[in-house]
């Protein structure tokens, strides 16, 4: 064998234990390569889930934690589930759940659509009859407006084209609108600031595709992205103060 | 002899409570004036913001950070609170969750526990209750909370154009669930600007008329003059054609 060709396999050996490690990564379940949970963390998440309504109270805090865990650790989006049913869940709390699950589907989606999908399909569970939906509105709720939330600023469509913004200038009452887009980008004035520019994504309900289905018993969850533009608009749609 | 006395004394009385008074407004003018120019430089970036000047994602972040202590020293003067709001707003723009979480989630929560504190001086103010349930719905999307807030909005400025106009732009982007949760803050919502609100206005406010408002505008339209009809359809606007 050539010292040429023996390179050559070499690095197809390695190559291919690359490709191997990246795989079997994917499968353990993370979607967050450096900066993850703790392992403590994830210890303690996994081995008593209650301990999630207890540790993180708040709507904000317990989204924030459970976008971390999940992404860190995709299984956990079973236990954290299970928590959300448990008993004395606020309404608050089970938004933030399903806020947190959203993100880290977020953030699994762009690397690993699977484990995206794998939350997805765990928290469609919860959707499965039209009782479940009503019982666990909140969280479903908060989990399909999070999805569409990073949908519209992965995609951009808060720049330039965003709702017009900022400032918004309520007619008569403070002027033109400064509409900004995500990121930072000035986008022009639109008079109202609460209007869409031209080329902005659409939010009607054929691009909600990616959200749970909760208006049937059908649960469908499939990858095409939700453009819902309101996360963009926060800081710049109705600005008349 | 009584008499005597105390007619002397009156007017040193007098004349000590018109100092204190005269000392205690002289302090509350310059602690007024401390705090504008504490604040004038939020104050000036707010304008900029609201007149549509530009202003760098650098400035927002540097004057939003000074906006955020408006809250902590338990500032209560409204053109100040409201001007802090507008920084910490548009401080959220900067960024995206998309790329850089951690900058957009804390720009977020600092919104909300700013326009929380902002509300605790302004309990009446209809925008800011607005502002504060499209902030902690990004944050997580609550049907019951959202609607309950958008109805304290409601409440304290059913029919301020501006803020009517807002209420509908964001009912229209809340998903399905959180406009049943509010069905009759949002019909009358619709319904009201439908047929008050000036046309163009109405145009920007529902880019596309989600499914969930679609029976609210078909009901207003049905009551609207011709002249109104016209008008909206000049704007770009077919009630009739959703």
């Amino acid at each position: 064998m050539s010292v040429e060709l023996k390179k050559t396999f070499v690095t197809s050996v390695f190559a291919a234990a690359a490709v191997l490690a990246s795989t079997s990564a994917s499968f353990a379940g993370t979607c967050v390569a450096t900066g993850g949970a703790s392992q403590e963390l994830l210890d303690a998440a996994r081995n008593n889930p209650a301990r999630l309504i207890s540790s993180y109270g708040s709507k904000d805090a317990m989204s924030d934690a459970i976008r971390l865990l999940v992404a860190t650790d995709t299984t956990l989006a079973a236990q954290v589930l299970a928590a959300a049913s448990g008993p004395g869940v606020s309404a608050d709390q089970k938004a933030g759940m399903g806020a947190g699950l959203a993100r880290a589907a977020n953030i699994c989606e762009p690397q690993n659509a699977a484990l995206a999908t794998e939350i997805q399909e765990a928290v469609a569970a919860l959707a499965a009859t039209p009782a479940d939906q009503a019982a666990n509105r909140d969280l479903l709720t908060a989990f399909n407006s999070g999805l569409g939330q990073f949908a519209t600023a992965a995609t951009g469509a808060g720049a330039g084209a965003a709702p017009g913004a900022g400032a918004a200038a309520a007619p008569g009452v403070t002027g033109t609108g400064a509409p900004t887009g995500t990121g930072g980008v000035v986008a022009g004035a639109d008079g109202l600031g609460i209007g869409q520019g031209d080329g902005s994504l659409s939010t009607n309900a054929s691009d909600n595709a990616r959200t749970i289905n909760t208006t049937n018993t059908t649960n469908t969850t499939n990858s095409t992205s939700t453009f819902n533009t309101f996360q963009t608009v926060v800081s710049q749609s109705p600005a008349s103060i | 002899m009584w008499n005597g006395a105390r007619l002397a004394f009156l007017p040193l009385a007098e004349y000590l409570a018109i100092g204190a008074i005269a000392v205690l407004g002289l302090g509350l003018a310059v602690s007024e004036l401390q705090i504008s120019a504490r604040f004038a430089d939020v104050s000036l970036v707010a304008e900029r913001i609201e007149y549509g000047k530009p202003v760098s994602a650098n400035s927002v972040a540097i004057i939003a950070a000074d906006a955020d202590e408006i809250g902590e020293l338990g500032v209560c003067r409204s053109d100040i609170v409201l001007a802090g709001a507008k920084t910490v707003l548009q401080r959220i723009g900067n960024y995206d969750e998309a790329t850089n979480y951690p900058a957009w989630w804390s720009a977020l929560t600092a919104a909300k526990t700013y326009l929380g504190r902002a509300l605790a001086c302004l309990p009446g103010d209809g925008n800011l209750w607005l502002r504060y349930a499209a902030v902690d719905s990004t944050i997580a999307e609550g049907p019951e909370k959202a609607a309950k807030l958008m109805a304290i909005s409601a409440m304290h400025s059913p029919a301020d154009e501006s803020d009517l106009l807002a209420r509908v732009y964001f009912w229209n982007r809340f998903r399905p669930e959180t406009v049943a949760a509010g069905r009759d803050v949002a019909r009358k919502d619709v319904i009201l600007a439908v047929q008050i609100a000036t046309p163009a206005d109405v145009r920007k406010a529902f880019p596309t008329v989600s499914p969930a408002l679609k029976p609210f505008v078909i009901e207003a339209a049905k009551d609207i003059s011709a002249q109104r009809r016209r008008a909206l359809l000049r704007a770009g606007f077919d009630p009739d054609n959703l």
